[in-house]
């Protein structure tokens, strides 16, 4: 296989280190990647690289995105229409989804795959294991903030936002600080939003896995038991610390929304900054496991909440609710965007201005 | 050891239904099957593609007090009825007055014109403290045979489930206790025939039959394992009233052992035969079985602990 040269400086492009160089082709990465936004920005990017006289090729290399590949060929088409054909033409995107690989305009042929592999591997070891704690607590902060605006509950003070997220005064304030053209301050040093802050929604979506500690567990048996059945196992159980999430809890919040079928039980647990105990998976069925694997379907998915309250709502059959905040990102992580619109702008803060 | 027994596919509604016609009508009520034709037809019978690997039919003859009329009167109309005596491993010679009982040959029976399965006769114990066998003298027109009985074939005479032929069959969580409580250890006897082709241990093979019965339970009725507690509690409570709750303690130690990591080659005995017989259909691979396993601990036999505690 050809030399790899991770983190690379090139010629002529000032404070600019490539993802991966081989040779004069240039590769840039993109993981899990959600907003169109950031893949039309690396387009233009990609076409100012390529516009240096030592580079031949610059490959965007999408691993696991969550835009679809349709829309891919959209952007791409798009990219087509205003960068200039003799830097166009130099320029691809591989795609590996599932596992598989795909690419823009051509697929990687055999040479290369084990080249991009690698690449991503380098890409994905490098990225920090875990958020740090201020980042948490930004995260933490903003949730708390839409859970106020989407149930329409008006303004929150400082303290109670202390109270709720178990965060210090100053953590609060450059929480605050950081998205205050989406707040409304009032002279009671209240605030609320304005509006659904979807600048942050969109890099809290790309972290999402390492704000909520996601865990996933897939059968092992080959025959899984259903989420109605780990849920009601689940309700035997009779925690107070854990919540339903997911599909059920977006139907809970709004029944008449456009859901058929529960493909996965997605659960909330009020862990606070423990580490949360998942011991109980084993009585909800023996046959879960762990899993890591992007490509496998888990039949469970767990979320850690960290915050002081767990802004739980009560059930009536012995199990609480998540709140529709976390409700809505487990939407957007099963990649039902088009519901998780619909839910967003199903709440009295969305009425009248969909989003 | 005979060779391979090579079971058959067949049909449990229809074999269900053949041994029914060829029993007295008066004895019908007397008759409860158990084993895989009773778990063939629970699960799939109304499904006539589905069939059940096995070779024997086996006829549990109940209440006990009836057993010896009923079994008389059911061998000698199958006699009539031209069935024939199973000759295979050198058994089915008829005894006379001057045989000892622990000698006589059971009463098993090939239809006419078949030998792809026969029906065996068996009857309940006399009391909880038959836990051995116990072969008690039918005497028959052909000659004298046993009618044996065995320690918890009780408990596949609870609430035994009618069938529209007359004739009712055991339910699939009796018949589960008994093999779990038979073998509270794996042992070491093996099979007298070879199951496809191999030599199994009777323990996994029973225990075996328990995971089957448990997975078909699951894939009828998701979660319907958890119902099996009370049923097995009413069922002990019943036919074991005095001894019900030494019992309980035994009833999970068979498989707990069958389930653990050094003893996966036991394990791989159970699925053989599974896979061999009542889940021929379904393909099961060895994790299935094993997870089936922990889930049946979970659901049935935990519940049935604690139940027997705080009762």
């Amino acid at each position: 296989m050809k030399t790899i040269q991770f983190e690379c400086p090139i010629d002529n492009i000032p404070s600019f280190r490539a993802d991966a160089v081989v040779d004069d082709t240039v590769y840039e990465v993109l993981v899990e990647t959600r907003d169109a936004r950031r893949l039309r920005s690396a387009l233009m990017e990609m076409s100012r690289i390529a516009s240096s006289k030592k580079v031949n090729r610059v490959v965007l290399v999408l691993e696991e995105p969550s835009i679809t590949i349709s829309r891919l060929h959209g952007e791409w088409e798009g990219a087509a229409s205003v960068i200039q054909p003799d830097i166009f033409r130099r320029l691809s995107m591989m795609i590996r989804q599932a596992g598989k690989w795909s690419g823009i305009p051509a697929s990687p042929d055999d040479n290369e795959m084990p080249v991009l592999e690698e690449i991503i591997q380098h890409e994905i070891a490098r990225r920090p294991a875990s958020l740090n704690r201020s980042s948490e607590a930004h995260y933490d902060i903003l949730r708390i903030l839409i859970h106020q605006w989407l149930l329409g509950k008006g303004p929150i003070t400082v303290s109670s936002l202390m109270e709720i997220s178990g965060t210090s005064h100053p953590t609060v304030s450059r929480a605050l600080e950081r998205f205050d053209h989406y707040l409304k301050r009032h002279s009671d040093r209240s605030v609320e939003l304005r509006s659904f802050p979807r600048d942050e929604w969109t890099r809290l979506l790309a972290v999402s896995d390492d704000v909520r500690g996601t865990v996933r567990f897939a059968d092992r048996s080959g025959q899984a038991r259903s989420p109605e059945s780990l849920l009601r196992r689940l309700r035997q159980l009779q925690r107070q610390d854990i919540a339903v999430g997911g599909v059920l809890g977006a139907k809970h919040y709004q029944p008449p929304l456009d859901l058929v079928g529960n493909p996965r039980l997605d659960i909330s647990i009020h862990s606070g900054r423990k580490t949360a105990d998942l011991s109980f998976v084993e009585r909800l069925d023996p046959g879960l496991e762990k899993t890591v694997r992007r490509d496998e379907s888990p039949t469970l998915v767990i979320h850690a909440i960290r915050r002081a309250e767990s802004l739980f709502q009560p059930g009536e059959d012995g199990i609480p609710w998540a709140d529709p905040v976390e409700c809505l990102l487990d939407l957007h992580e099963m990649r039902l965007e088009s519901q998780a619109l619909e839910f967003l702008n199903s709440f009295p803060a969305t009425k009248g201005r969909p989003l | 050891m005979s060779q391979d027994a090579s079971a058959k596919l067949i049909s449990p509604s229809a074999v269900l239904k053949q041994v029914a016609e060829a029993i007295p009508e008066d004895f019908r009520q007397n008759i409860i099957i158990v084993g895989s034709l009773a778990a063939g037809y629970y699960f799939f019978g109304e499904n006539s593609k589905l069939q059940v690997r096995t070779k024997d039919v086996d006829c549990l003859l109940s209440p006990r007090i009836q057993a010896i009329p009923a079994g008389q009167a059911v061998a000698d109309r199958l006699f009539a009825e031209n069935w024939q005596l199973r000759a295979e491993g050198g058994w089915g010679k008829p005894g006379d007055a001057k045989t000892p009982d622990n000698q006589l040959s059971v009463v098993r029976l090939h239809p006419p014109g078949s030998t792809e399965w026969f029906i065996e006769l068996l009857t309940v114990p006399e009391s909880e403290n038959d836990l051995d066998r116990k072969d008690v003298r039918i005497v028959t027109s052909n000659g004298h045979f046993s009618l044996p009985s065995f320690g918890f074939l009780s408990l596949a005479e609870f609430q035994p489930i009618a069938t529209p032929f007359g004739i009712a069959i055991a339910r699939p969580e009796t018949m589960a206790l008994a093999n779990l409580l038979h073998h509270p250890a794996i042992g070491r006897e093996t099979m007298s025939s070879l199951i496809a082709g191999r030599s199994i241990k009777r323990s996994n093979k029973d225990l075996g039959r328990v995971l089957a019965l448990a997975r078909l339970a699951e894939a009828k009725e998701e979660d319907s394992l958890q119902k099996w507690p009370e049923v097995w509690a009413a069922a002990l409570q019943s036919r074991f009233p005095k001894s019900w709750r030494k019992l309980v303690p035994q009833v999970g130690t068979g498989l707990r052992q069958l389930l653990r990591p050094e003893n996966e080659a036991d394990l791989e005995e159970a699925h053989h035969t599974c896979a061999n017989g009542l889940l021929v259909s379904l393909s099961p691979t060895l994790k299935l079985l094993e997870v089936t396993g922990e889930r049946l601990i979970q659901d049935a036999i935990e519940p049935l602990e604690k139940l027997a505690q705080e009762s």
